[in-house]
């Protein structure tokens, strides 16, 4: 090319919105993405869509009031929230829940982080183009969400946990409908993994993409599956057990590739994980109450609590400020895909349009936990 | 812990107290910084939360930092005025604190100091007031 002409030709970046809606955007997310061609030269996500002021209202509404609350923060894992929430009262009130209780919110909790993890596999594998995935994991889906209809009339977000325990215990043929599950879901399992890491296209896709290093993860406060996928084993349920998971077996799977793939090999291995949990809360199961005695209208003492669970998408904590009266002073709600999001930055980094996607889905994020 | 950070902080550490796993402190906002490097060097990697309570009294700004390799918090509550409040930003020392420092920017109006991108990010940009304030 003649120098006249290569003067002329530079290149510029480029901003473009990626959302609010968007097809493969999980939610109302907003990524700014400032492009140098197809290469990402920067990603600023646009959060707050979602935004509806739950922790202010958690200050006019009585601790009894708020529990149907947090299950709206990730509704598709909305036990995980309302139960820290539940523990955290629980912490500030020093109320003791029956053992009964903390079993059962066990069983619950691992069917939810399964029920969670097949809307995000289902969901991933649809952004990446793979349509069968995705079918197959709604139709297993749909089994535990009729478990969870059994258990407690409802099949998104349940307020099942309640100040001091649950609303009710199981029902009849709930144990055997579930061990029914049990049984049919490994092979299932078996059937997605192969569909995934079967496929060179995803294979391709997803293996050293959206490279998130150990200690940056950390630095982040990243949390769950996102920091896992990169070696780290911090799990809530072994780091600071709840409930009754001192008193259960199951591993913590970590990947140490830090790429989408790696993700993906941590959620896989966590479903069979929580079939390994469940199995032995539907043998181990204490009798007695599920519910401890509460007082209609709760005053806890002016003090603070901290309580957090290990959702499927990470660490997810609830911080109370008392005074004494009937209400909090404070709800402060720690939503893990908040601080997951954030690192998408480091994750980005020299990715296509086309990865973004993958990235994005690898993290697993919901909206409504990020923008509360 | 306590002790060494006492030593090192004379006159920046109020309060302080230990509970189960959990290292309780008030902190002067003119050392938080520094103590926070300290924290991190430390071993005090991992930016649990960060956040701000208006107890009606007066406006503190909560750090709660986890030692990945100890399994132990430093809780931090550094008090700060509720109009034109101004704090040093941490984001130097966590990148997780980038965007918490914005929430408590745009809910509370605490200003981060050297903070790389300070602005609102749950509410619009043109949204006027802080809403977690108690007024």
């Amino acid at each position: 090319m003649s120098a006249a002409r290569t003067e002329i030709t530079r290149t510029e970046t480029k901003i473009l919105s990626m959302g609010p809606q968007h097809p493969s955007m999980h939610g109302v997310l907003r990524l700014e993405l400032t492009l140098d061609g197809e290469v990402i030269a920067k990603v600023r996500p646009d959060i707050g869509f979602l935004h509806r002021g739950l922790e202010k209202m958690g200050e006019n509404r009585t601790y009894a009031q708020f529990v149907p609350y947090p299950d709206r923060l990730d509704y598709v894992a909305s036990f995980s929230n309302n139960l820290a929430y539940c523990e955290a009262v629980e912490k500030l009130a020093g109320i003791e829940v029956p053992r009964r209780a903390k079993w059962l919110r066990v069983l619950f909790l691992e069917l939810q982080r399964i029920a969670s993890h097949l809307v995000w596999l289902g969901t991933f594998a649809l952004d990446l183009g793979a349509w069968t995935v995705f079918l197959y994991c709604f139709r297993e889906r749909e089994i535990i969400l009729d478990l969870f209809e059994m258990a407690t009339g409802a099949r998104l977000t349940y307020s099942w946990n309640r100040i001091g325990g649950l609303a009710k215990d199981l029902p009849e043929g709930f144990a055997r409908a579930c061990q029914e599950f049990l049984e049919l879901m490994p092979a299932r399992i078996q059937e997605y993994d192969g569909l995934f890491s079967g496929n060179r296209i995803l294979r391709a896709r997803l293996e050293g993409v959206g490279l998130l290093p150990p200690e940056v993860g950390i630095s982040y406060g990243a949390s769950g599956p996102t920091l896992r996928g990169s070696g780290v084993d911090y799990d809530v349920r072994r780091v600071e057990p709840f409930e009754a998971y001192s008193e259960i077996d199951f591993n913590v799977a970590t990947s140490p590739l830090c790429d989408c793939y790696g993700r993906y090999l941590v959620r896989i291995e966590e479903m069979r994980q929580s079939l390994r949990i469940i199995r032995q809360v539907l043998e181990g199961l204490p009798e007695g109450e599920v519910m401890a005695k509460v007082p209609r209208t709760l005053r806890p003492p002016a003090a603070e609590a901290y309580a957090h669970v290990e959702s499927p998408r990470g660490d997810f904590g609830v911080y109370l400020v008392s005074d004494g009266g009937d209400r909090p002073l404070r709800v402060r709600l720690r939503a893990p895909s908040f601080c997951n999001l954030a690192a998408i930055e480091e994750m980005a980094k020299g990715a296509k349009v086309a990865d973004i996607v993958a990235i994005v889905g690898s993290i697993d994020i919901v909206l409504g936990e990020i923008d509360r | 812990m306590i002790e060494r950070l006492r030593e090192k902080f004379p006159k920046g550490i109020l309060e302080s107290s230990e509970h189960g796993n959990e290292t309780l402190l008030t902190v002067e906002p003119a050392v938080l910084l520094d103590l926070c490097r300290q924290l991190n060097a430390a071993g005090f990697d991992y930016p649990a939360d960060l956040t701000a309570v208006d107890d009606g009294k007066g406006l503190r700004v909560v750090y709660r930092i986890f030692s990945t390799s100890e399994r132990r918090y430093a809780v931090l509550s550094v008090p700060v005025a509720r109009r034109g409040g101004s704090l040093p930003s941490v984001s130097s020392v966590w990148r997780g604190a980038e965007w918490f420092e914005r929430e408590v920017y745009d809910l509370f109006g605490v200003h981060f100091r050297g903070h790389p991108d300070l602005r609102r990010i749950l509410l619009p940009e043109d949204w006027e007031g802080h809403p977690l304030l108690k007024e």
